[in-house]
């Protein structure tokens, strides 16, 4: 038995923060309000009002899995875990301890005495029940997929009958011992499960009242309950929705804000206007068009988030050219070299995101053993900026494949039709073009159709993004294993596949994420991706709202201990 | 009237029947996916969701089942708002999008009206350049640029009027502005125009002749005579307004329909998609209708259904 220890990034982020420069300021994002120093006095009114583009979906953590959806769950529930203010540790919550069996394999959590916002107490029962209406809801179950015979629930044809359902849902590894303790069993020792049971597809539902609400469970503030922070108290759909503070929750006395308005406003310039009129605290991920104006200060910040964006070059294209070119290793090489990465972030993004170094992006945890984060340990993999060396590669490449540079103008790149998207495109094509000397043409469609084409392999050059689901190298590297779904040029390296492999049973953290380190040496000098950006968010924040904590992945940020300065 | 009227409420059903049929096929021929994170799932998970919303089915089996759900004026339940039906979403959204519409046509009416009048009767003026400056300002300014300006400048520069969402009038001001500015300045163009004309026709002359008091010309023969054009526009009008207001709700953070209707569109939201645009159809053909009905009113020399001998 071994209890979790926690790896710290709080150095990190507080490095990062000192860099954009509010690192030092009481207001800064991120900083937990029980830290040294004076501490600000309260405002009278402890209310905050908040915009976000879109509404949410419902307040049901079991079918919620979109970001805005998630981050509002989140102010009002409590998992078995919480991320702590520094953005990545989770911390105790409904758990108030666990234990970790010394496979890696078994987590045994003993339950605090906890209320949910109507008065019963939070049992492991409720657990059980919510993880396994996840698992048969079907939505985002398959984040799921570490517990032992989840993955027998997600995959099942969904025309099997109801009995073999819910033999299926029997066999799932989570188990109440009694009311307070609850039992999961793994198929392999998952390093970030503890920050997994604190997002939101891992919270509690309580059945009798979720099977009393039936389909309007989480539809409004008369047909929902919750065990966090702050309770739901008036959702007008479509328009905005309110919470208070609720009175029920174990750790209520930390809770400083006694109510927290939100309206859905899709337009940022219009959010940009509501906050210098006073009529929001905070707008989060601001635009490249709105960061020079607030830019310097006191109002504005920039995080990091697990995200990063990449290029991919197709070998499988139905464009014989483009098949055929990026079949050539020096010349997906020489793609990847050409790209200006600083350039490219500075007058497209402007919102603090990075130029990439690697596939993983910051604060994504490493070896423990070692300093630093991931990113750190395993170096700069990426070659970014070097025209030279990729006109030599390029030559070398069109040689090996049989092909002149004029052939290479039949090669079409595939992007978005936002505006954001727009413009990369361009000055992607147009690095490419002075670089190499080759015209690429863009084709823009939207979105959802742009994935659709990715994920069946209908391009040539392409731009994708991968956030991460839990706070881990495995979370970008599993994609690009054989026959994975969204290993959209069909990567396929042996040598590759097996480290993952390796690195998914390994118990051993510090061998593991030495495991994953070298796989992604490897995927990357393979090129047919090239990390470009890790995303930045840039926010802007009434100096007067303070303790908010912003994270890195799954909800965009934490009111626990946020609260109102005079 | 009434066989006219039956007979153009027949035409308007086979109309939406043909629009409904269009937006299907070109809403299914569209690749992509009304789901959530499909970037993340596997195909396994896709197919389950395919088959739990009947997306496996044959197209021409599920524009069936779409047809008949229409006739009981079920118009089916978002993809996206897991539970809010078509008819909940227009039901809460148009009343919002409705009253901003209707305010916006009061103000371009009412202003461009008396434009119009205004830089007719002094003709070649100052006062009529500066009318006919403001009318191709606003007709050449898109409320996609008019919006942010009016909401910026007036808004957090001045601070007389919230910048947006939506609350009592004040709120209300800015958006109908923005959305009225450019019939207004349609209407002040044609208004002017028509006056011009009707001006020169020779029962003013006679009117002028007979010593009618300035007033009472302009009010007994100029304007109601000059009106015909105006309520030929007004059909279309009308339905510039709702659409435009698609533009207007997301500028101002208003919760009205239009936003739902471009939202359905990025996501894909098959059922929110067809169902906002068979009810803008509807009410497009509809006002047109009306419109036509108007005619009879104002010009008795329009006879709507074929004529009495």
């Amino acid at each position: 038995m071994k209890k979790w220890k926690p790896l710290s990034l709080a150095a990190f982020v507080a490095a990062v923060l000192a860099l954009t420069g509010c690192g030092s300021t009481a207001s800064s994002p991120g900083s937990s309000t029980n830290g040294a120093g004076s501490q600000p006095k309260l405002a009278a009114a402890q209310t905050v009002n908040l915009l976000e583009p879109s509404d949410v979906e419902g307040f049901d953590p079991n079918i919620a899995d979109e970001e805005i959806t998630i981050t509002a769950i989140s102010q009002i529930f409590d998992g078995l875990t919480r991320i702590g203010s520094d953005g990545v540790t989770p911390e105790k919550a409904i758990a108030s301890s666990w234990d970790i069996s010394s496979d890696g394999k078994t987590y045994t959590f003993h339950l605090r005495d906890a209320k949910w916002s109507d008065g019963p107490a939070v049992r492991a029962q409720d657990f059980v029940f919510g993880w396994k209406r996840e698992l048969s809801i079907d939505k985002y179950g398959f984040i799921m997929n570490m517990i032992q015979g989840a993955d027998a629930v997600v995959n099942l044809d969904p025309k099997a009958s109801a009995a073999e359902k819910q033999a299926k849902l029997d066999a799932v590894g989570i188990k109440a011992i009694d009311d307070k303790t609850l039992q999961v069993q793994l198929t392999a020792p998952t390093t970030y499960f503890l920050g997994l049971t604190a997002f939101v597809p891992f919270y509690p539902a309580r059945e009798d009242f979720v099977t009393k609400q039936g389909d309007k469970y989480g539809t409004s503030a008369a047909t929902l309950i919750s065990d966090g922070p702050m309770q739901l108290s008036d959702w007008k759909q479509g328009s905005s929705w309110a919470f208070v503070k609720n009175a029920n929750y174990w750790d209520a006395s930390k809770v400083q804000l006694t109510k927290a308005n939100y309206t859905i406003v899709k337009d940022q310039s219009q959010a940009v206007n509501l906050y210098d009129t006073k009529k929001s605290d905070m707008v989060y991920m601001l635009n490249a068009d709105n960061t020079a104006h607030y830019r310097g200060t006191p109002d504005y910040h920039e995080l990091s988030i697990d995200a990063n964006y990449y290029a991919e070059f197709n070998p499988n294209s139905s464009n014989a050219v483009a098949a055929k070119a990026f079949k050539n290793a020096n010349i997906r090489k020489a793609f990847g070299e050409s790209i200006d990465r600083a350039t490219f972030v500075k007058t497209i993004l402007n919102d603090g995101s990075k130029p990439a170094t690697g596939l993983v992006p910051p604060t994504v945890p490493g070896d423990p053993k070692a300093a630093g984060d991931f990113r750190t340990q395993n170096g700069t993999l990426v070659k970014d900026n070097d025209p030279t060396t990729a006109k030599a590669d390029l030559q070398k490449g069109l040689q090996e494949a049989g092909l002149t540079i004029n052939d290479l103008n039949s090669i079409h790149f595939l992007t978005n039709d936002t505006s954001t998207a727009g413009k990369l495109a361009q000055l992607i094509t147009q690095m490419w073009k002075q670089a190499l000397g080759v015209t690429i043409s863009i084709d823009t469609v939207p979105q959802k159709i742009r994935v659709d084409s990715q994920h069946k392999g209908n391009f040539d050059i392409c731009f994708a993004g991968w956030g991460a689901d839990y706070a881990d190298a495995m979370t970008f590297s599993d994609l690009f294993t054989t026959g994975n779904s969204q290993n959209d040029t069909k990567y396929s390296n042996p040598q590759f596949d097996a480290l993952i492999k390796q690195a998914k049973a390994e118990p051993d953290n510090s061998k593991r994420a030495q495991e994953l380190e070298q796989a992604e040496k490897l995927m990357l000098a393979d090129g047919y991706i090239s990390p470009v950006y890790f995303k930045g968010v840039a926010v802007i924040q009434k100096p007067t709202l303070q303790g908010v904590s912003f994270l890195p992945l799954g909800p965009d940020y934490d009111l626990k201990n946020a609260f109102i300065a005079q | 009237m009434a066989r006219f009227i039956v007979r153009r409420l027949l035409y308007a059903i086979v109309t939406l029947w043909v629009i409904i049929t269009l937006t299907f096929v070109l809403m299914h021929s569209i690749p992509g996916q009304p789901f959530n994170n499909v970037d993340k799932m596997t195909p396994t998970i896709l197919a389950h969701l395919n088959y739990t919303y009947g997306l496996d089915k044959p197209t021409y089996q599920q524009y069936l089942i779409y047809l008949n759900n229409i006739l009981h004026g079920n118009l089916g339940t978002s993809f996206r708002y897991e539970d809010r039906t078509v008819n909940s979403i227009i039901g809460t959204g148009f009343p919002v999008s409705a009253t901003l519409g209707f305010e916006a046509l009061i103000f371009s009416v009412i202003i461009g009206l008396a434009l119009g009048v205004y830089a007719a009767l002094k003709h070649n003026t100052w006062a009529d350049y500066t009318a006919i400056t403001i009318a191709v300002l606003g007709v050449s300014v898109p409320n996609i640029v008019l919006g942010p300006l009016l909401s910026y400048y007036v808004g957090v520069k001045l601070g007389w009027l919230p910048t947006g969402e939506w609350g009592g009038f004040e709120y209300t001001i800015l958006p109908s502005i923005t959305l009225g500015m450019t019939s207004l300045a349609f209407m002040a163009r044609l208004m002017r125009t028509s006056m011009l004309e009707v001006l020169g026709m020779d029962y003013i002359k006679t009117a002028k002749a007979k010593g009618l008091s300035n007033r009472e010309i302009v009010w007994r023969h100029l304007f109601r005579n000059s009106l015909l054009p105006i309520v030929t526009i007004l059909g279309p009008l009308v339905v510039n307004i709702i659409t435009g207001s698609i533009v207007v709700e997301e500028t101002f953070a208003i919760p009205g329909l239009g936003s739902s209707f471009v939202e359905s569109i990025t996501d894909k939201d098959y059922t929110v998609i067809m169902g906002t645009t068979i009810f803008y159809s509807a009410l497009y053909i509809l006002s047109l209708l009306l419109v036509d009905i108007c005619y009879g009113f104002v010009d008795p020399r329009i006879r709507l259904a074929g004529g009495r001998d």
